[in-house]
């Protein structure tokens, strides 16, 4: 079955007409009271991609999450019943961290300090002395975060009752990212990268193409023409705070080099084999999502966890089905993966420039064409929210 | 530097695998990063005329049956992938754009060859 494509798209001369025009104001992007603001009304109760059930094949098995903006460090991991679970990694005894390892299997996590033990689920099992601190073991299990799993990817959300499920909060979105090869993905390679940028000037980077012939040129000769020398996007789409963009497809584009010929043979192979069959994918989920899915075997995400007004953490994951077994297919995934990269690489320069800039306090306002409708939809959606959370604040301040 | 590292077939490419024939994708980008421009344009004229008889070779079996001196020639083929990437449009950029990919830290490799498979157990 194919599926449709989730998102209505626009063509850019309607996308354009959602929103106000005018500049946007560039003080959110270095603002330290605005980025507090942002951490609390956003990070702090929206659904976060943290990490793929690939991670955490077993009973028992488990990943580290070190998430910064909430100064937590969490442990996801598979309990006995195949359930997906995320609990804070502190013994709820007097804090400890349960473990260091980034990844592993175990039945139960002992804390080094006093030997509290719990269970994959986050249960205290056992506590040396436990009937002295008066207490019932149902009330000291591990801090559960709220977890769901979505086409394969783990979500978490530091809200203690969320107001909607993953599945509401994506919508008709998630059909679409079931059909994509990260739901059924085995394995993946990933590379990781701090900058010194706020979170939106690394993500608006990847929200428009404006750039993409000054910046990639060795990358843009496929996907530039005469008839659209800047690559532009043909329709744009949005789905509450989420966005995606239907890119320009060349009529003639350049065969490639000898490399890239024989590499892409590997993803052909791949895709008929696997009966990969899923839709040109380029969605922008809100807040720090990226997730792209290049037919006929393509896959990559890309997360920016902020770390700070002017520094984020991004993590980029390629995701593969199936096991290199032939030389063709490795040799796919492996160039695949360095050219994606390649071109991530690219754009470093521009984006910690950018930032210098922004942070100078120089400019008030930054000045958005058509083709950067995205970033507009997003700086829109974080002021609502930001808004939101004020209000909400403000009527808990009276109410008190 | 070591002979007879790679099939007798693919000898002419021996000068080149003790600095390519390297195991795990990390290790290739390292490689990459870590060589001349003259080293990265002697491999890319060495490999690009005999790239697709090689891939004929190592691609004849699934990679779990390549014996050494084929899993050292997939490691060069994969090296070369790498070296395209800067002499195939990036050449007069590489300089700054391999310390941005110093930047991009690789976390999580795949582990194709058996030769890599059985250096990351080793590792662990």
């Amino acid at each position: 079955m194919k599926v449709q494509q989730s998102i209505p798209m626009l063509p850019v001369a309607e996308a354009v007409k959602l929103f106000a025009p005018g500049p946007i104001p560039a003080k959110s992007y270095y603002d330290a009271e605005w980025w507090e603001l942002e951490r609390r009304a956003i990070f702090m109760r929206t659904w976060i991609h943290i990490g793929h059930v690939c991670e955490i094949p077993e009973s028992g098995s488990f990943i580290r999450r070190e998430v910064e903006f909430a100064k937590a460090s969490l442990l996801i991991m598979r309990g006995k019943d195949g359930e997906v679970r995320a609990f804070h990694n502190a013994c709820t005894h007097r804090g400890t961290q349960l473990t260091s390892e980034t990844c592993g299997k175990r039945a139960t996590f002992s804390c080094p300090y006093h030997m509290w033990t719990f269970g994959t689920d986050g249960a205290l099992l056992s506590a040396p002395d436990f009937e002295k601190f008066h207490v019932d073991k149902e009330d000291v299990g591990l801090k559960a975060v709220a977890t769901e799993v979505v086409a394969g990817m783990i979500f978490i959300n530091f809200d203690p009752a969320p107001r909607e499920t993953v599945r509401e909060f994506l919508g008709p979105i998630v059909e679409e990212m079931e059909m994509l090869p990260v739901a059924r993905a085995v394995d993946f390679v990933e590379w990781t990268y701090d900058i010194p940028a706020n979170w939106k000037t690394n993500f608006d980077n990847f929200q428009e193409n404006y750039h993409l012939r000054f910046i990639h040129k060795s990358a843009a000769g496929q996907a530039t023409g005469p008839e659209n020398p800047f690559g532009y996007p043909t329709h744009y789409g949005f789905y509450g705070p989420h966005r995606s963009q239907r890119l320009w497809k060349n009529p003639a584009p350049h065969p490639g080099s000898a490399i890239q010929r024989m590499a892409h043979a590997g993803s052909a192979e791949l895709a008929a084999e696997e009966g990969l069959d899923f839709p040109k994918t380029d969605f922008k989920l809100f807040p720090c999502f990226h997730i792209v899915g290049i037919p006929p075997a393509q896959q990559f995400t890309h997360t920016h966890y902020p770390l700070g007004p002017d520094r984020t953490r991004a993590v980029v994951r390629m995701y593969w089905t199936k096991q290199p077994d032939t030389a063709v297919r490795a040799l796919f995934q492996e160039f695949a993966a360095m050219s994606i990269r390649d071109v991530l690489t690219e754009d470093r320069p521009a984006v910690v420039s950018a930032q210098r800039g922004l942070s100078s306090g120089a400019i008030s306002h930054l000045h958005l064409q058509d083709h950067e409708v995205l970033l507009r939809h997003m700086h829109t959606e974080v002021v609502l929210r930001v808004e939101e959370y004020l209000a909400e604040s403000c009527q808990e301040g009276a109410s008190a | 530097m070591r002979a007879n590292l790679l099939p007798a077939a693919f000898s002419e490419l021996e000068p080149f695998a003790d600095q390519w024939a390297v195991m795990g994708m990390d290790a290739r980008a390292r490689a990459r990063d870590d060589s001349t421009m003259e080293e990265k344009k002697a491999l890319y004229a060495a490999m690009s005329d005999v790239a697709e008889a090689v891939l004929d070779r190592v691609g004849a079996k699934p990679l779990a049956d390549l014996d050494a001196p084929e899993q050292r020639l997939m490691a060069m083929l994969l090296s070369y992938g790498h070296v395209s990437l800067t002499l195939d449009g990036r050449e007069n950029q590489e300089i700054e754009h391999a310390a941005c990919r110093r930047e991009m830290v690789l976390t999580r490799v795949s582990r194709a060859l058996p030769m890599e498979v059985m250096l990351a157990q080793d590792t662990a």
